[in-house]
């Protein structure tokens, strides 16, 4: 192997050599392809970072004269996603071993792949754990042995730039230590592409893959490497069964995230700048009547998908633009739809120590599983109860029980229920003007679903006077 | 006056505090904190990006602190926990960022939309091995606003990662809050560019700013290149950073006091459980009984002068929490016998209610009539039955 270019060494951070890697390592000469490419691109080194995982390769970044970012096995992508998409002009070089980028960060790798953003991942395979002793890796060839797998392998290997291939890496190759000149030339390629790039280069570890399999020395190691692969171009020789192809795989030009995510933030930027001149409502007058009880705690209950959370945060919203204090919590299971969720309301003269409604002084019920339920009502409180929430259970002595279903469908739609109920709420007890609560609606809901919950609000207030 | 749910407190807060990168994972009862900022960032040009997983999340948050952003992520327990190792990484390279955690009851996948303290000793011990930890409480939603302005602003002035601890009931609650213009603190450029050492104060130089940075999770010099075998040099620069957050004093340790002037007994809570103690002292006041409140915005590092100023005056001190007893334990140590220290506990996804607190103090002024020695130590052991 020929000397390393006097003028190469200006990219090395030589105070920390000789490094980790044994005599023999492959890894110098995947560092080698590095820096020559580096060199080729004319890239400055102050505007380039390598970003590392842990193992052998992950040292890499150490080596290199660059910013660098040793991080944590198998996240050296998460990491340098987010230096690169903070930083969109930085050069992110990302160097990983084949435990790291495909075993623990196996996640990262195909998410990095299918983002595609502009990031230069260079996996360093030698077939092995190499730092922690010789172990098996996701990439050791079956019947191959290490340390964990003494026997010989019986677990299939990764393929790493077919996985790369097919979780939608725009640039994908594969060389060896062997392969000279291809080498930096693919490096050079995956820096310079504007988008994901993986180049998978297979090194030789003497120490323990080479050791442990009977491979002979570094340099009969460099042949094996020759004889395991297959030049997909130009094709020199014929190629023997089992052989891995090396080449470049793929260079697609694919929308970068980086470019993508600039686009959408002028998007929204001249939304944001389109929207400014909405104005907010004028501020309602104090509130001053008393509430019937201070404080008074609400509480509307029914199933997921009935607006109960809505209905409670409307009237909070109301009550607060009123001069009220108020404070809203709610209550639900992980069902999206259906279940039973509660939403509940306190209303107060003065700052409300504890938040929850402990026995309210009213209660709304949408269905018959919440009435079951949420049980319990301050003497003298009041219960609305929708009609059909009254299936299978038998609606107690003062109970107002009301057609909140139907008077919303009149009004355009059974999704106004809530609404409905809030209206009737707030036309039995007064807790919040009618103007309040329009207010509240123009303020919380889409433009498109007002004229439908503003017939339900006047229904429902209708329904409950 | 607005009308604002915990979460969304959370985002104004962070973005008052100037945070300009947001790196997530959904889950619940966090998710809103998360799709704010997907709605808030991009016009502000700031990036918000969604993760594969929590551990990418934090691990993208640090990157992006690295460039220069203020970032910051959001999760509840499971998710927190896969970011345990990332939080390290986090506290050994001094990075400023800010996690947030909405508690919800575990272990493991536990109650998932009920409210829990349950992580209160993992936001100060999850990661391995030791390390500075500053983690903050609210209790309500103008607190959620104001504590994490402070997390950033001490994230920043100390270059330490900081946990915002909040629950499923802070996080979803709603509250009318008029949100305070509050000072903003931005970690500081070198003075000296070309003589800055990455891990030698609390100045800050991005990487890519002209100069290259080495930045490892390795036991490291000042220059940040690695020393991983130099135990001496790894034990100083450890105890470096945590003598800094010792040191720093008030502007980390946030407290509240409610009626504590004249209190002789006293309840010290933190989080959503603050409430319930405000409504209890009342209760208890109105009976007779000088009760009084302490409640920690910062439980880590614990207020511990505030602790003990309290012991020495009162005749016993209540710690509610929605755990099996985890900030007691580090209370009892830090009030060290001076007066009995009880423990309430609750892990059914229910926040006390007021009238349970105040009881459990009426039962303890009855039975401890005299803070002795042998008296604390069965009080101890019944809370504990």
């Amino acid at each position: 192997m020929p000397r390393m270019g006097e003028e190469l060494r200006q990219y090395l951070r030589e105070e920390l050599m000789p490094g980790v890697w044994c005599p023999g390592c492959g890894h110098g000469n995947v560092l080698r392809g590095v820096v020559t490419a580096l060199d080729r691109l004319h890239r400055k080194m102050d505007q380039v970072v390598c970003v590392g995982g842990i193992g052998c390769a992950g040292r890499s970044p150490f080596y290199l004269n660059s910013s660098a970012m040793h991080t944590t096995h198998g996240r050296a992508l998460a990491y340098a996603t987010g230096l690169k998409t903070a930083r969109p002009d930085l050069t992110v070089l990302v160097t990983m071993g084949d435990g790291d980028a495909a075993a623990i960060g196996g996640n990262h790798f195909i998410h990095a792949c299918r983002r595609n953003i502009d990031l230069t991942a260079i996996v360093y395979n030698n077939g092995t754990y190499g730092m922690t002793g010789g172990q098996q890796a996701p990439t050791t060839p079956a019947g191959m042995r290490s340390t964990t797998t003494p026997l010989g392998s019986i677990e299939p290997p990764f393929d790493i730039s077919e996985l790369a291939r097919a979780a939608g890496a725009s640039y994908v190759a594969r060389t060896t230590t062997f392969d000279f000149e291809e080498l930096p030339q693919y490096i050079a390629e995956a820096i310079a592409h504007p988008g994901f790039a993986v180049v998978e280069v297979l090194t030789q570890c003497p120490t323990y893959f080479g050791r442990l399999n009977h491979l002979g020395d570094p340099a009969t190691m460099l042949d094996y490497e020759r004889d395991l692969t297959f030049p997909i171009e130009p094709m020199t020789r014929e190629q023997v069964a089992g052989q891995l192809p090396v080449g470049r795989f793929r260079r697609d030009v694919r929308p970068e995230y980086t470019r993508r995510y600039a686009e959408l933030c002028d998007r929204a930027a001249a939304a944001a700048a389109a929207a400014d001149g909405a104005t907010d409502d004028e501020p309602l007058p104090r509130r001053d009547c008393a509430l019937p009880r201070d404080p008074y705690e609400v509480r509307f209950s029914g199933e997921g998908g009935q607006g109960v959370i809505l209905a409670g945060v409307l009237l909070a919203d109301a009550a607060g633009s009123e001069g009220r204090q108020v404070v809203h919590t709610q209550s639900y299971g992980p069902e999206a739809r259906g279940g039973a969720c509660k939403s509940e309301v306190i209303l107060s003269s003065r700052e409300i120590p504890f938040p929850e409604v402990e026995q309210p002084d009213a209660v709304i019920c949408l269905s018959p599983e919440a009435m079951r339920r949420y049980t319990g009502l301050r003497p003298g409180g009041i219960r609305i109860v929708e009609e059909r929430a009254c299936l299978g259970n038998t609606p107690a002595d003062g109970d107002i029980v009301l057609p909140l279903i139907r008077t919303a469908v009149e009004a355009g739609g059974e999704l106004a229920v809530n609404v409905v109920a809030l209206g009737a709420l707030a036309g039995i007890t007064g807790l919040v003007s009618r103007e309040a609560l329009e207010a509240a609606l123009r303020r919380r809901l889409k433009p498109e679903l007002l004229p439908l919950n503003q017939r339900a609000l006047a229904a429902g207030w209708g329904v409950g006077r | 006056m607005r009308l604002i749910q915990g979460n969304e407190a959370c985002a104004l807060g962070a973005l008052h505090a100037g945070c300009t990168y947001y790196a997530g994972y959904p889950i619940t009862p966090a998710s809103e904190i998360m799709e704010q900022m997907a709605r808030m960032l991009p016009a502000r040009h700031g990036v918000f990006v969604q993760m594969e997983d929590e551990i990418a999340a934090l691990a993208a948050v640090i990157g992006a602190s690295w460039a220069g952003a203020k970032a910051m992520t959001a999760t509840s327990g499971p998710g927190f926990s896969l970011m345990q190792e990332n939080l390290g990484y986090a506290a050994m390279t001094e990075t400023p960022c800010v996690v947030v955690d909405s508690q919800r009851m575990g272990p493991s996948t536990g109650l998932p939309t009920l409210p829990s303290q349950g992580d209160v000793m993992q936001a100060r011990w999850g990661s391995h091995g030791d390390r500075p930890g500053v983690t903050l409480t609210a209790s309500s939603v103008g607190q959620v606003y104001e504590v994490t302005v402070a997390a950033f602003n001490i994230s920043e002035r100390y270059r330490v990662p900081v946990v915002l601890l909040l629950d499923a009931v802070v996080s979803h609650m709603r509250e009318g809050v008029e949100l305070p213009d509050l000072p903003v603190v931005t970690r500081q450029a070198p003075a000296d560019p070309a003589a800055f050492l990455p891990f030698g104060g609390t100045d800050f130089m991005p990487l890519g700013a002209g100069k290259p940075i080495v930045v490892t999770g390795l036991a490291h010099a000042a220059s940040g290149l690695p020393r991983a075998t130099d135990g001496a040099n790894a034990a100083r620069m450890l105890q470096r950073v945590v003598d800094r957050i010792d040191a720093a004093g008030e502007e980390i340790l946030r407290t509240r006091a409610l009626a504590l002037e004249d209190a002789e007994v006293g309840i010290i809570a933190y989080g959503i459980s603050a409430r319930p103690a405000r409504g209890a002292v009342e209760l208890l006041r109105a009976e007779g009984i000088r009760a009084g409140l302490l409640e920690l915005e910062t439980i880590w590092p614990l207020p511990e002068q505030a602790i003990r100023d309290l012991a020495a005056r009162t005749r016993l001190l209540l710690v509610p929490e929605m755990n099996l007893g985890q900030l007691v334990l580090a209370i009892r140590a830090t009030v060290e016998g001076r007066t009995p220290v009880l423990a309430l506990n609750r892990v059914d996804g229910q926040v006390f209610p007021p009238a349970e607190i105040a009881a459990a103090i009426r039962q303890a002024v009855a039975e401890v009539r005299v803070p002795v020695e042998p008296a604390f130590r069965e009080v101890q052991h019944a809370a504990h039955g």
